[in-house]
């Protein structure tokens, strides 16, 4: 059987792999590097990635709630982010698996057979791993196109992807990998002057990573309403990714927990099983 | 207006660098034959950020306008411009 070894949760901003190299001394890559210790140290034979689509992958003629992709190989970036470009396998046998368990327990996830990948992936993995060679498996959570899915939802479709993981009838070693910011706003009417990006609420973030730390899941499940995360900024939404990875986790503390970071509303932190 | 379109315009500026340079050389001609109501590309042309999104624009997507600096939206033009914009219903 399939198992969990390890899930970590970082933010994936397109401007890191050009500022920051995978081996620089800057905050930034030195935390990638404290949780790729935690990753590498489970020795995981699979990722399954869970992010949200920045309109790269889809558009709004058809922007799916929840998607998964199945698939041999993909590849990106297929936005405009400055980065290596990557072409990496994917788990098929899991995808397929965690689509049907899916299914049967009623999250019905849009079906992609043929995509790219954008930086919400990307980043992350490139920092995370060793030239994305670990087969991956990409799911997308809608986290910015209003009417989001509810935390309590996508809590629940964490819990049925570890109940997918543990079900594969296939030794494999699998780490999630969740994505994204707790407070951000992009280009909308809270960004800072002159600047294309701002925190709206801070306060939130280190909140968030506190519940974090004493792995108080159910309160972020019960704090994160769609108001919350729109006060936390219009990607204040991709705190749903990391509630997905938190109900796959359950409730148990990081073995690493980043300092919150007050001018920058993220986390770097790490689980792992043995 | 829906800014459905708008926001297909925005797209396919960020992915299209060819769209991306006539826009640049000359946005009225660039945009002529998008099928935008007159009062989406009075905004757009006009750089109205606010009433843009306002009307339904991502911000992800007019957000890539500030990128290349076009209709004359330069990234501290676009943050001040978009101050006090009001969400869409």
């Amino acid at each position: 059987m399939a198992e969990l070894v390890a899930a970590v949760g970082v933010p994936h901003s397109p401007h890191y792999p050009s500022q920051f190299p995978k081996d620089g001394t800057d905050h930034i890559p030195r935390t990638y590097r404290a949780v790729k210790q935690h990753l590498d140290a489970a020795k995981a034979d699979a990722i399954v990635v869970v992010a949200n689509d920045h309109f790269n992958t889809f558009f709004l003629n058809n922007f799916p709630t929840f998607a998964i992709g199945v698939a041999d190989t993909a590849s990106g970036p297929n936005d405009q982010t400055r980065m290596p470009r990557y072409d990496f396998p994917v788990e098929t046998e899991l995808a397929s698996h965690v689509l049907r368990t899916g299914m049967a327990a009623g999250f019905d996830f849009a079906v992609t057979q043929d995509f790219a990948v954008d930086h919400a992936m990307l980043v992350p993995l490139h920092y995370l791993t060793a030239g994305i060679r670990i087969p991956v498996v990409p799911v997308w959570i809608n986290c910015f196109l209003k009417p989001l899915p509810s935390a309590r939802r996508c809590h629940g479709l964490g819990r049925m992807l570890r109940g997918a993981i543990d079900s594969l009838p296939k030794k494999l070693r699998v780490a999630v990998l969740a994505t994204g910011h707790f407070s951000l706003e992009i280009a909308g009417p809270r960004v800072e002057p002159g600047s294309r990006h701002g925190t709206p609420d801070i306060a939130w973030s280190k909140h968030v990573h506190g519940r974090i730390r004493n792995a108080e899941i159910e309160d972020i499940v019960t704090e994160a309403t769609p108001e919350q995360m729109w006060r936390a900024g219009n990607v204040g939404g991709e705190l749903l990714n990391w509630i997905v990875m938190l109900g796959a986790v359950g409730s148990v503390k990081p073995r690493y927990l980043a300092e919150h970071d007050d001018e920058d509303g993220h986390a770097f932190a790490a689980w792992s099983f043995n | 207006m829906s800014a459905y379109q708008v926001n297909r315009l925005c797209h396919r500026l960020y992915h299209d660098a060819s769209f991306r340079d006539a826009v640049k050389a000359d946005p009225a001609k660039a945009i002529a034959d998008w099928p935008l109501t007159d009062d989406e590309r009075r905004a757009l042309l006009g750089g109205d950020v606010k009433r843009l999104y306002e009307a339904g624009a991502h911000p992800f997507l007019l957000g890539h306008t500030s990128r290349w600096g076009l209709f004359g939206l330069t990234p501290e033009v676009y943050a001040e411009r978009i101050k006090g914009a009001k969400d869409p219903a």
